[in-house]
């Protein structure tokens, strides 16, 4: 009886998706998570290491492949952290976008134009203003580690060509106390301020499909590779 | 060459982001003699302890760009006594620029300082360099080898689109001026992506590979 539970169980389960995704980009995904849908959360400092990026992914996916019939992977290129990934069990799939920039912005012409308008913008979301991994909260940790004249010059010089501070407005969430972070932010460091309305197409399509040009998407066995991400070169 | 002491300090100082003590014994060691190429070894090497720290993740990206000012600072400081050690002519000529899209240039830069400490003359487009700009100053004033730098993921297909633009003006019969793509996220799939010849993570590898191609250039 047990034992017949269980395979019934399993078979169930391997119909289900599995959401693994970085911590800037899931929270754009939870307010529109199907409640049959799971995930998983990496950790955002991951993405200065795309070796360790790679390892970690690759180490949820193996943890979890045989339960799930398809792992879609809220992530792009991203330094390239993606490509070699491998599901023996299950499918994979990734949209097919630089980085997290282009999920906001709801597809990667929408990013691609964004960076022709102004390439020197430094883009912000809830997700990004919350993990605190950015040239802005590293600027508190030098005034308090290494004093204000130190910060300065050392922000000066990360900011470097920067003239845009934007914040990308998803829709997803009250924007009050982001807007008002991100206004102070832009004033302090010289940059002007502007927000970019975000859209949640991409991240339905990731949530619920259909997987179209617009995503890789690996069979069991397969790998992702670097040439999945341009197609038409 | 400097006492091994003194370099084992310099390596460590820097490492440890310790601007002071790092510039002043690189004018010491200067003023002592020592062979200014010793002392941008020494540093090259703290840059990669920096590297591991960051990736180990006790660094933050301020610590990358910080040791990028000093090594930065100790090119400027060596850059006279390397004058007069390589006084004559230039090694070669090198067009340099970070690619359209792409506004990040510290790498650049010092690519660009390295390159003049070892005797390169060097021309720097600046930053959102158009495929055409490159073009223009290649037919204008043809370069030994071409450089293009970025650091953002938008910048490789600007890499691929100079590189083509650039190889479809190549004149029949005459050999493509290298192609060499620099940024700190560069792979080998993204080199055979562009199309380019050569692809570098680190300024000083850079310097190396122009002194080989050059080398080759001028080879009877």
């Amino acid at each position: 009886m047990s034992a017949h539970c269980a395979k019934y169980k399993s078979s169930i389960i391997k119909t289900r998706k599995l959401v693994i995704a970085c911590a800037t980009v899931i929270e754009e995904m939870l307010p529109l998570m199907p409640s049959d849908v799971e995930h998983r959360i990496l950790d955002f400092g991951l993405h200065t290491n795309p070796s360790k990026l790679r390892q970690a992914l690759q180490d949820a996916i193996d943890a979890s492949c045989s339960q799930f019939e398809t792992i879609i992977l809220g992530y792009g290129l991203c330094s390239q952290g993606v490509i070699g990934l491998h599901a023996t069990g299950c499918t994979l799939v990734v949209p097919r976008v630089d980085d997290c920039i282009a999920i906001f912005l709801g597809s990667s012409s929408a990013h691609r134009h964004q960076s022709r308008f102004e390439p020197g913008t430094y883009y912000l979301t809830k997700g990004w203003i919350e993990v605190g991994d950015s040239p802005f909260s590293e600027y508190e940790r030098m005034v308090a580690s290494r004093g204000q004249k130190h910060a300065d010059r050392i922000t000066r010089l990360m900011l470097n060509n920067y003239r845009r501070l934007a914040l990308i407005n998803t829709g997803q969430y009250a924007l009050e106390y982001y807007r008002d972070y991100a206004q102070r932010t832009a004033k302090q460091f010289g940059l002007k301020y502007e927000e970019i309305e975000g859209s949640t197409t991409l991240v339905k399509k990731m949530l619920n499909g259909p997987w179209d040009d617009g995503f890789i998407v690996v069979k069991p066995g397969y790998s992702i590779r670097f040439e999945d991400f341009y197609p038409n070169s | 060459m400097a006492d091994k002491r003194s370099r084992k300090a310099l390596i460590a100082h820097l490492s440890d982001l310790d601007e002071t003590y790092v510039l002043n014994a690189v004018r010491q060691l200067l003023d002592e003699g020592q062979d200014p190429l010793d002392i941008i070894e020494d540093c090259e090497h703290a840059m990669r302890l920096v590297g591991e720290r960051y990736e180990k993740r006790e660094y933050y990206l301020s610590a990358l760009i910080m040791a990028g000012e000093i090594f930065r600072e100790v090119m400027m400081i060596s850059q006279p006594s390397m004058e007069q050690r390589l006084s004559g002519n230039a090694s070669g000529k090198i067009l340099l620029g970070t690619v359209q899209g792409d506004i990040h240039d510290i790498g650049k830069d010092i690519a660009q300082l390295a390159l003049r400490c070892y005797g390169f003359a060097v021309e720097d487009l600046g930053i959102d360099v158009p495929p055409q700009k490159f073009l223009e100053h290649v037919q204008n004033n043809p370069p030994d080898i071409i450089g293009l730098s970025g650091l953002v993921t938008v910048a490789y297909e600007s890499m691929q689109e100079t590189t083509r633009l650039l190889r479809g003006h190549n004149k029949p019969g005459q050999a493509a001026i290298p192609i060499i793509i620099g940024g700190s996220t560069l792979s080998e799939e993204i080199c055979r992506f562009v199309g380019a010849d050569f692809w570098v993570t680190d300024a000083m590898e850079g310097v190396r590979i122009c002194q080989h191609i050059v080398q080759n250039i001028n080879r009877p």
